[in-house]
C-alpha cells in the first residue's frame, strides 16, 4: 500500500491493520539501518496492542445485540418443535381412530346380538 | 364433511411430492454446511485470549529486555469470557434451528402418515362392510343399526381418499416457511454480528503473521553483515517456514470468511423460497445457492481438519 494511503492516526480496525502491516513491511527494507528497522517493528507491536485493546472493548460492549436475536431465533425453534409435535400427534390421532373404528365394528355386531333396538 | 373433502382437493392441487423431496435435500445440505462453518469459527472465538497469551510468551522468550507483568499479561482476559460464550451460544442456537428444519423436512412422517391412513381406511372399510351387511339383512335390528351409521361414514371414506402424503407435505412446507420467515431477521442480525467479530479474529492474526518475518529479515541482514554463512542459511530456512505459515493461516481465515458470506446468500435464498410461489424456477435458484454454500463450506472444512491434524502431529 502506498505510504500516502496509510493513515497516520488510525481509527477504524481496517486503518489499524493497514498501518501495522505498513510498518512491518517498511521494516523489511534492507537499505534501512537495522536500529530503525527494529524501531519500526516495535512501533507496529505497540500499535497492535492499542488496536487489540480497542477491539476487545468493542467486542465486550456489543454482546447485547446478540441477546435479542438469539431470543427471536429461540421463538422460531419453539414454533418448529410445536409443528413437529402436531404432525406426530396427527398421525397418532389417525391410529387412535383406526382402533376406534375396529372397536366400533365389534361393538355393532355385539349390540345387534345382545341388546334390543328401541 | 363432503364440502371439507372438496376443499382439501383444491388446496392440495399445487403441492408436488417430487419438489418437496428436492426441498428436503436442500435443507439437509444447508444444515451440514452450517455445522461445518460453525465448527471452524467457534474455535477461533475460543482462542481469542489464549492467542494473546501465547504471543506474550513468545515476546518474552525472544526479547530479554521485555518486562514480565504477570497480572497484566496473564491474569486478565481482554476478551470477556461471557462475551465469547455469547458468540458460541449464537452458533449453537443457529445449529439447533437448522437441525430442526432438517428434522421437519426429512422426517418419516409421510411414510407413517401413509401407513396410518391405510390402517384407518382398512378399519373404516371393515366397519362399512358390517353396516352394508346389516343394511341388506332381513333382521329389523340390523337394518336399524345400518341406517343410523351409514350417514356418518360415507363422507369419511371420501376424505380418506385425499389423505395421502401430499397432505402431510403441505403441512410440513407451511411449517418450514413459517419457521424460516420468523427466524430470518434474527439469522441476518447474528450473521452480520458474527462476521464483524470474525473481522476481529482476522485483525488479531493478520497483524502478527508479518512480525516474525520482519524480525527474520533484520536477523538475516545482521548475519549477512557479520559474514556468518551458516547463520544466514538457518535464517533463510526459518523464513521459508514463516512465509508458508503465513500463507496457510491467511488462507484458512479467508476460507471461513467466504463460508460466512455464502451462508448469507444461501439463507437469503431459503427466505426467498419460503416467500415464493414454490415454482420450479424459484426452487432451482434456491438449490443453486445452497449447493454453492455447501461446496465452499465443505472445502473450507476439509482444509481446516487437515490443518488441525498437522498441528496435532507437530505438537506430539
Amino acid at each position: 500500500m502506498p505510504e500516502s494511503l496509510v493513515p497516520l492516526n488510525p481509527v477504524t480496525r481496517d486503518e489499524y491493520v493497514a498501518a501495522i502491516q505498513d510498518l512491518q513491511i517498511r521494516s523489511m527494507n534492507p537499505n534501512t539501518p537495522v536500529p530503525q528497522r527494529l524501531a519500526l517493528i516495535n512501533r507496529a507491536q505497540e500499535m497492535r496492542t492499542q488496536m487489540m485493546e480497542i477491539e476487545a472493548a468493542r467486542f465486550n460492549e456489543n454482546s447485547s445485540e446478540y441477546q435479542g436475536a438469539i431470543e427471536t431465533l429461540n421463538k422460531a425453534i419453539r414454533g418448529l418443535r410445536k409443528d413437529i409435535k402436531e404432525i406426530d400427534d396427527a398421525i397418532r390421532i389417525l391410529d387412535s381412530v383406526s382402533i376406534a373404528f375396529a372397536a366400533g365394528d365389534r361393538l355393532l355386531t355385539a349390540a345387534v346380538e345382545h341388546f334390543p333396538i328401541p | 364433511m363432503q364440502r371439507l373433502a372438496l376443499m382439501l382437493a383444491v388446496a392440495l392441487g399445487g403441492c408436488g411430492t417430487a419438489d418437496f423431496d428436492e426441498y428436503k435435500g436442500v435443507i439437509s445440505r444447508f444444515q451440514t454446511a452450517t455445522t461445518q462453518t460453525s465448527a471452524m469459527t467457534v474455535g477461533y472465538f475460543d482462542d481469542l485470549n489464549d492467542f494473546e497469551r501465547r504471543l506474550t510468551f513468545a515476546g518474552l522468550r525472544s526479547d530479554s529486555g521485555m518486562q514480565l507483568n504477570i497480572p497484566q499479561q496473564f491474569l486478565r482476559d481482554p476478551f470477556d469470557p461471557r462475551a465469547i460464550e455469547l458468540r458460541k451460544q449464537a452458533f449453537q442456537v443457529i445449529l439447533i434451528y437448522t437441525d430442526l428444519l432438517a428434522q421437519l423436512a426429512g422426517s418419516d412422517a409421510p411414510e407413517r402418515w401413509q401407513a396410518s391412513t391405510q390402517n384407518l381406511k382398512d378399519s373404516a372399510d371393515g366397519l362399512l362392510s358390517t353396516i352394508d351387511k346389516f343394511a341388506g339383512s332381513d333382521d329389523p335390528k340390523e337394518k336399524s343399526v345400518a341406517k343410523e351409521a351409514a350417514g356418518l361414514l360415507e363422507p369419511l371414506r371420501i376424505l380418506l381418499s385425499f389423505a395421502g402424503t401430499e397432505l402431510i407435505n403441505l403441512k410440513r412446507t407451511k411449517a418450514l416457511d413459517r419457521a424460516v420467515k420468523t427466524a430470518s431477521p434474527a439469522i441476518e442480525a447474528l450473521s452480520a454480528a458474527l462476521k464483524r467479530d470474525m473481522g476481529t479474529v482476522f485483525a488479531q492474526r493478520a497483524t502478527i503473521v508479518l512480525d516474525p518475518i520482519a524480525m527474520l529479515g533484520v536477523a538475516y541482514s545482521k548475519a549477512q553483515d557479520a559474514g556468518n554463512e551458516s547463520q544466514r542459511l538457518r535464517i533463510l530456512d526459518d523464513l521459508e517456514t514463516a512465509l508458508a505459515d503465513r500463507q496457510t493461516q491467511l488462507a484458512e481465515l479467508r476460507r471461513i470468511e467466504t463460508a460466512l458470506d455464502t451462508f448469507d446468500r444461501a439463507h437469503g435464498a431459503l427466505v426467498a423460497y419460503a416467500e415464493s410461489d414454490k415454482s420450479p424456477q424459484s426452487l432451482s435458484e434456491l438449490i443453486g445457492e445452497v449447493e454453492r454454500y455447501a461446496m465452499v463450506a465443505q472445502s473450507a472444512y476439509d482444509a481446516f481438519v487437515e490443518a488441525r491434524k498437522k498441528e496435532e502431529k507437530a505438537e506430539s
